[in-house]
């Protein structure tokens, strides 16, 4: 009997990391269509052949970093807190706090926060480092933090803080770029995290000094190794109900109604990593196939018809209600669907 | 927003204001209002915040940002910033969002329990990408 009991534990073990995936409905609205037309227009050489699943271990962040950032604080002993709010869950953190600056270590969910917010003035740019310049400073950080370059993603992105100031008798403008930011994102076997949810950030304020530093980084462990979904299943996910969509837009976002879709045609795949937001607890880390889309769709919709105020002899003194239908060709609709196909290696 | 008249130099008034909706605080929109004399706060308030861009009505943002004034030490600003990538961490990855203050710079170190004095200076704007992250 007890071996029964142990082996049904280890079964749902393995079904907890093998079974389940990332959180896609967070990402948008299911994708039910069963009847449109599903077109797959991208190479899939771009595709890896196969993902890994990775296990979420408790985070080591060695004596010297944790010293290092204690430095770049420049805290005393006695500024030593238990946590930076009483949200904080990681009972091994470490954590300093003066009225200037804090810092916060938590080697459960490996994040770090450092945070100087009065080292940023908006009308002082002297020092700001230059793009160049931050990428080198941003490169010596890794290395304090002992981040492996090659678990660093080529995409690093460079941000200017550029405020803009009123002045008065005569009104003037002036722009000028207080702080910059430089981020770098995550890579696990040439895939990136979407959104370099696991990642490195640090605003440098003017005179170089550091402002912000999140870490984002999870001690992780290769789990089990699957093939990549192939295109035929990945459509009949999408058929099946499994994947969401969201819309791109720059003055809407408004998703139109998928059941007016007749056509969509898959012209981009990138597999991604899901990471959870920095200081929330992650049990596995899954990868997810991002699919951009061109969408041909009937659109249905009402329009309703006001009466003048005051009324008219010749308008409606009632408001109208007209259905109407439009057409609508090459939307630009994203889908996120799980990419796991045939378990290859436990 | 020109009709507003945000701010009161009560110890409890109101020092910050936001405004999350879409371009409510787009720049081109505040270069205009300031240049035009149009302010929808006074003097004492000492900062608004809101969108440069397209922003989402998420359930949990404002709540979020409540959380981070009170139970951590970060800035209402930083609060704002923190709360809207959090929140939007899972939008598309090709929509930017923005999210600015406009007010005295010199106030944006106001924490909720140690607001900076009284306002001063000349009045700023800016803004921050939330989304995608850099």
């Amino acid at each position: 009997m007890k071996i029964c009991i142990v082996s049904l534990g280890l079964c749902l073990v393995c079904s907890a990391a093998s079974g389940s995936g990332p959180p896609l409905d967070q990402f948008g609205t299911r994708f039910t269509n069963a009847d449109c037309e599903i077109v797959w227009k991208t190479p899939t050489n771009s595709l890896p052949p196969s993902v890994w699943v990775y296990r979420v271990l408790p985070s080591h962040f060695s004596a010297s970093v944790i010293s290092n950032l204690i430095a770049l604080g420049e805290f005393a002993p006695n500024e030593r807190v238990a946590n930076l709010g009483p949200d904080a869950r990681d009972l091994g953190a470490i954590c300093y706090s003066n009225d200037k600056r804090s810092l916060g270590i938590h080697r459960e969910l490996g994040f770090i926060e450092y945070r100087y917010p009065r080292a940023e003035a908006v009308r002082i740019t002297e020092g700001v480092p230059t793009e160049d310049e931050i990428r080198t400073m941003g490169t010596n950080f890794l290395k304090m933090l002992e981040i492996d370059p090659s678990s660093v993603s080529p995409d690093i992105g460079v941000i200017d803080d550029t405020a803009h100031n009123y002045q008065r008798n005569p009104f003037r403008i002036t722009t000028n770029t207080h702080a910059r930011i430089i981020g770098f994102g995550r890579r696990l076997d040439g895939i990136d995290f979407y959104n370099k949810a696991e990642s490195v950030e640090i605003k440098f304020a003017h005179h170089a000094v550091v402002r912000d530093l999140y870490l984002s980084w999870r001690n992780l462990e290769r789990d089990n190794l699957y093939k990549t979904a192939s295109p035929e299943t990945i459509v009949k996910r999408m058929r099946g109900g499994e994947c969401f969509a969201q819309v791109y837009g720059e003055t809407e976002l408004r998703l139109p109604d998928i059941g007016g879709f007749k056509r969509v045609t898959i012209i981009k795949a990138t597999p991604y990593y899901y990471g959870e937001w920095m200081d929330k607890e992650q049990k596995w880390v899954y990868p997810f196939l991002y699919l951009e889309t061109k969408v041909d769709m009937t659109e249905k919709g009402s329009v309703i018809s006001m009466p003048p105020v005051g009324g008219s002899e010749s308008a409606p003194a009632n408001p109208q209600v007209r259905w109407v239908e439009k057409n609508l060709t090459n939307q630009t609709i994203f889908l996120c669907c799980p990419i796991l196909g045939e378990l290859i290696k436990q | 927003m020109s009709e507003m008249d945000f701010g009161s130099s009560a110890s409890t008034g109101l020092k910050w204001m936001a405004i999350n909706a879409c371009f409510s605080l787009r720049s081109q929109n505040v270069d205009s209002m300031t240049e035009n004399g149009i302010s929808p706060f006074n003097d004492d308030l000492h900062f608004m915040l809101g969108a440069e861009t397209i922003t989402y009505t998420d359930k949990v943002m404002a709540g979020k940002w409540a959380n981070y004034m009170v139970q951590t030490n970060l800035t209402v600003w930083d609060a704002w910033t923190r709360a809207g990538r959090e929140a939007f961490q899972t939008v598309p990855a090709s929509t930017v969002i923005r999210f600015a203050w406009w007010g005295h710079g010199d106030n944006l170190g106001d924490q909720i329990q140690s607001i900076l004095g009284g306002t001063s200076g000349e009045v700023s704007h800016d803004g921050v990408q939330v989304h995608p992250f850099p």
